[in-house]
C-alpha cells in the first residue's frame, strides 16, 4: 500500500491545480475566439446580437414580424447574421441589469423611450453621432420624446415603435347600455354616467385587469397628461427625480378607487391580467369599455369584434389644460451596448428597423404604429384607420415619465389600490420613497 | 494501518483530542472546502463590505456607510416583508405535523399503501416553479377551485386567491403544505419503519388509541428527526421562498406576500439598489443567526433541564 507523503500530496495537488488552470485558459481560448470571429470586418462574418422582448413574448404576430425584417437586413448586407435574442418581457430588464454589470451581452438592446433608459446608461452608447437632424425630426416624438433623454448631451434610444392609450369600446354593448356609439361624451362625468348606464343594463361598463398594475400607469398617462403643463411634462421627462405625487396622479389613482367603489370596473379585476385575460374578455364582447394601448385594435379585437369597435379619445377629464388628443409618443426602442464591437453596424440595424418599409411591415403585420412619420400607413378597418387619424391631432403628447422605481411599486400595488388596501396617498409615497432611493 | 489497509499519515491529537485532518482526508475535503470558499464565502464576505457601498457592479462602488441600512431599514415595505417572514414561520409547525400525521396514518395500515405513498410523495418530484405556475391556473378568478366552489353552492366564498391581501399568505402555506408534505411523509416513514415496532405492540397492548401512539410513541421516537425537519423548514422560510413568491404572486398584492429573499433579488435586480439588496442580505444573515442561536439555547436548556428532573 502506498503511503501518501507531503511530496505525493504535493505533486497530485499540483496536477489538479494545474488542470484547472488549464481548464480555465481553455474556456476563456474560446471565448475570445467567438468575440474575435463576431467583431472582425473583412471577407469574415460578423454576428449582431440583438436582444427584444417583442421577438421573445410575440410568437405570432410582432415577433415574426422582426425576424423577417432580420432576414431583409441580412440580404442587405451580406456576411452579416443577426442573431435576435427574444426575452419574456417579465424578466427583461433584470437580465438587462446582469448584462451591464458583466460588461458583456447583445450588441443592440430593447428599452423603452422614457427615462427609464437612463437607469441603464453605464451600458448604452450614445447615439447622437448617427442621427442628422432631419431624421431626428423624421421619428415620431423623437423630438420631444427622445431628445429629452440625454445625459451630457446624448439620446441613448431612438424609438422604433409609437405608443399610446385610447378607449376602446363595443358599440353593440354600448347601445344595450342605452347610450349612444355614434356620440361617446368627452366630458368625463357625462362619460362616467354612461358607464352607470351600463350597470343598471346589467353590462359591464369598463373592462379592467389590475393583477399587473400596468392599466394604473395608463390612467396616470392619461391623466398627467391632461393636468401638468408643458414645463412639468418636460420636466418629467427630463429628471428622474421628478415628484411623483402630482393632481394628475392623484387624480389617476382617486379615479381607481371612485370606478371600483361604484361598481363600474369588471369583478375580480383584482386577479386577472390586463395583457392577456382582460384583453380577451373585451374582444370575447364582456364590457362596454376598454382602456387599452394603440396597438391592441388591428389585431386582437378585429376579428372577434369586427364593425362593433369603436375607438374614443380618453374623456377630458375636470382641469384638462389641453384641447383634443391622444396621449402618444415614442414607445419601444432600441440602444446600442457600449461594448459592442460593432457600433456602427448596430446604428446600422437599428435605422433600417425604422426605415419605410420594415415600419410598414410591423404596421401590416404586426398590428404596431410607426415610429417614423414618413410611413404613412392605412386600415381598411374602421376603427384602425381612427387610430391613425388621432395620430395626427397636433396636440398628442405623453404624460408623465415614471421613473423605473416608481413604476415597480405601482405595479405591485396596483391590486390593492384597487381593492382599497391601501390609500392613494400611502402609495404614491412608497413610489416617491423607492424613487427617492434611486436618485440619491 | 487500518483494516482497510489503507495508511493514513501520522495523526496527532489536538488540545481537544480530536483528531488532526490528514493530508489524504484533506484531499478529499478540498473539493468541497474550494468550492464554500468560492461560491459561498468569498460572495458573503463580498456581498457584507459592499452593504456599505453605492454598489454599482463593475463600476465604482463609492461607500457611503450605513446609508444602505438606513434606507432598508426606513422602508415601510420592508417591515411589511419582515412581519410576512414571521408569518410563515408560524406555519412550520403546520408543515411538520401534516407530514407526521400521515406517515403514522400510513404505518398504522392503510389498504394499498404504496398508492398512497405515490400520491402523497408526488408532488415532491415535481419543480416549486412547475408547481407554483400550476397553482396560479388552479388558484385563478375562473379557476377549478373558484367553480367548485360556485357548483355547491358556496360561490360567495370564491374570490381571487392569490390577488386577495387577507387569503394569500394563508394560500401559500396550504399550497406549500402539499408540497413538502411527501418529502416529509417519506422521511418520518423511513424513520418510523426503523423504529423499534415493540414500543408500538406495547402501546396497543396497553389499549392505546391511535392518537395515544401519534403523541407518546410516534412524536417522542421521531424527536431527531423532527427536529432535522423543523430545521430545515426554518431555513427553507429564509432562503428558499423564492420560487414560490416568483411563481405564484411576485410577493403581491402590494407586499402581502414578499419573503426576505424575494425583496433581496426584488431590490439588485428590479430595482437595481444592489448596495441596499447586500443591506438587506446582511439583516437577513443577523436575524437567521440570532433565532438559530436562540433554538440552540433552548435547545441546551431543555437538555439540561431533562437531565435535572
Amino acid at each position: 500500500m502506498t503511503r501518501l507523503t507531503r511530496r505525493r500530496f504535493g505533486f497530485g495537488a499540483g496536477i489538479l491545480a494545474g488542470a484547472l488552470v488549464l481548464s480555465a485558459c481553455a474556456t476563456d481560448a474560446g471565448g475570445n475566439e467567438g468575440t474575435d470571429a463576431g467583431g472582425n470586418g473583412g471577407s469574415e462574418t460578423i454576428t449582431l446580437t440583438v436582444q427584444s422582448w417583442l421577438v421573445g413574448d410575440d410568437p405570432t404576430t410582432v415577433g415574426p414580424t422582426m425576424k423577417e425584417i432580420d432576414e431583409m437586413f441580412m440580404a442587405a448586407n451580406p456576411g452579416v447574421i443577426i442573431e435576435h435574442v427574444g426575452l419574456p418581457f417579465d424578466n427583461y430588464f433584470a437580465l438587462l441589469r446582469g448584462q451591464i454589470a458583466a460588461r458583456g451581452g447583445p450588441d443592440v438592446v430593447m428599452t423603452f423611450t422614457n427615462s427609464t433608459t437612463l437607469e441603464f446608461q453605464n451600458g448604452l452608447l450614445g447615439m447622437g453621432e448617427y442621427y442628422s437632424p432631419e431624421e431626428r425630426t423624421g421619428l415620431v416624438g423623437f423630438k420631444y420624446g427622445t431628445d429629452t433623454q440625454k445625459i451630457d448631451g446624448e439620446p441613448y434610444v431612438t424609438p422604433l415603435l409609437s405608443e399610446g392609450n385610447l378607449m376602446y369600446f363595443n358599440k353593440a354593448r354600448v347601445t344595450e347600455c342605452g347610450a349612444d356609439p355614434d356620440n361617446i361624451p368627452r366630458e368625463w362625468d357625462d362619460f362616467v354616467a354612461v358607464l352607470e348606464q351600463c350597470k343598471e343594463a346589467g353590462v359591464i361598463p369598463m373592462n379592467l385587469g389590475m393583477l399587473d398594475g400596468f392599466a394604473a400607469s395608463w390612467y396616470i398617462q392619461n391623466g398627467t397628461a391632461q393636468l401638468l403643463t408643458e414645463e412639468e411634462l418636460r420636466q418629467s421627462a427630463e429628471d428622474p427625480s421628478f415628484p411623483v405625487d402630482n393632481a394628475g396622479t392623484r387624480w389617476a389613482f382617486e379615479t381607481i378607487r371612485d370606478l371600483q367603489e361604484r361598481g363600474l370596473y369588471t369583478p375580480g379585476a383584482e386577479g386577472i391580467t390586463v395583457f392577456s385575460e382582460a384583453r380577451n374578455n373585451f374582444a370575447a364582447g364582456q364590457a362596454a369599455f376598454h382602456f387599452g394601448n394603440f396597438s391592441e385594435g388591428g389585431k386582437l379585437y378585429q376579428e372577434p369584434l369586427g364593425d362593433d369597435l369603436g375607438v374614443a379619445l380618453f374623456p377630458s377629464i375636470p382641469g384638462n389644460l389641453y384641447g383634443d388628443f391622444v396621449v402618444a409618443g415614442p414607445g419601444v426602442g432600441w440602444s446600442i451596448t457600449n461594448w459592442s464591437e460593432t457600433p456602427d453596424l448596430a446604428a446600422e440595424y437599428i435605422k433600417f428597423t425604422q426605415s419605410q418599409e420594415p415600419q410598414q411591415m410591423l404596421f401590416d403585420k404586426g398590428g404596431e404604429l410607426p415610429a417614423n412619420s414618413a410611413t404613412a400607413p392605412a386600415s381598411e378597418f374602421p376603427a384602425v384607420q381612427q387610430i391613425i387619424d388621432y395620430l395626427a391631432l397636433p396636440d398628442n403628447h405623453l404624460g408623465m415619465s415614471l421613473s423605473a422605481e416608481a413604476g415597480a411599486v405601482l405595479w405591485r400595488n396596483g391590486t390593492v389600490l384597487l381593492l382599497g388596501n391601501i390609500t392613494p396617498a400611502d402609495l404614491l409615497a412608497e413610489m416617491q420613497a423607492a424613487q427617492d432611493i434611486a436618485t440619491q | 494501518m487500518r483494516k482497510d489497509g489503507l495508511i493514513l499519515g501520522s495523526k496527532s491529537r489536538t488540545r481537544s483530542g480530536v483528531k488532526d485532518t490528514s493530508p489524504w482526508e484533506w484531499l478529499f475535503v478540498l473539493p468541497l472546502l474550494v468550492a464554500t470558499v468560492a461560491f459561498f464565502v468569498i460572495p458573503s464576505v463580498e456581498a457584507i463590505i459592499m452593504s456599505f457601498t453605492r454598489w454599482d457592479p463593475g463600476y465604482d462602488s463609492p461607500f457611503i456607510g450605513l446609508r444602505n441600512y438606513e434606507n432598508a431599514l426606513a422602508d415601510p415595505s420592508f417591515r411589511a416583508v419582515l412581519l410576512n417572514q414571521l408569518f410563515f414561520l408560524l406555519a412550520v409547525p403546520l408543515w411538520t405535523v401534516l407530514p407526521l400525521f400521515f406517515a403514522a396514518v400510513l404505518r398504522k395500515g392503510v389498504p394499498r399503501p404504496g398508492i398512497f405513498r405515490s400520491i402523497i410523495f408526488f408532488p415532491s418530484v415535481v419543480s416549486a416553479a412547475v408547481m407554483g405556475l400550476l397553482f396560479v391556473q388552479i388558484l385563478s378568478p375562473g379557476g377549478p377551485v373558484n367553480e367548485l366552489l360556485r357548483a355547491v353552492g358556496l360561490g360567495s366564498l370564491a374570490t381571487s386567491w392569490l390577488a386577495n391581501p387577507d387569503t394569500v399568505k394563508p394560500v401559500i402555506v396550504v399550497v406549500i403544505a402539499w408540497a413538502t408534505m411527501g418529502t416529509g411523509v417519506v422521511i418520518f416513514s423511513a424513520a418510523l419503519s426503523g423504529s423499534s415496532q415493540e414500543l408500538f405492540e406495547a402501546a396497543e397492548l396497553d389499549g392505546a388509541g391511535f392518537w395515544m401512539q401519534f403523541r407518546y410513541v410516534v412524536i417522542p421516537v421521531l424527536r431527531p428527526i423532527i427536529e432535522v425537519w423543523v430545521a430545515i423548514l426554518f431555513i427553507t422560510v429564509f432562503v428558499s421562498m423564492f420560487p414560490w413568491i416568483y411563481t405564484l404572486t411576485k410577493g403581491g398584492p402590494g407586499n402581502a406576500s414578499a419573503t426576505l429573499d424575494f425583496r433581496i433579488y426584488e431590490s439588485a435586480l428590479i430595482f437595481g439598489n444592489f448596495g441596499i439588496a447586500a443591506a438587506q442580505m446582511v439583516i437577513m444573515l443577523i436575524i437567521v443567526v440570532a433565532l438559530s442561536l436562540v433554538g440552540v439555547v433552548v435547545a441546551k436548556l431543555r437538555k439540561r433541564w431533562k437531565v435535572e428532573s
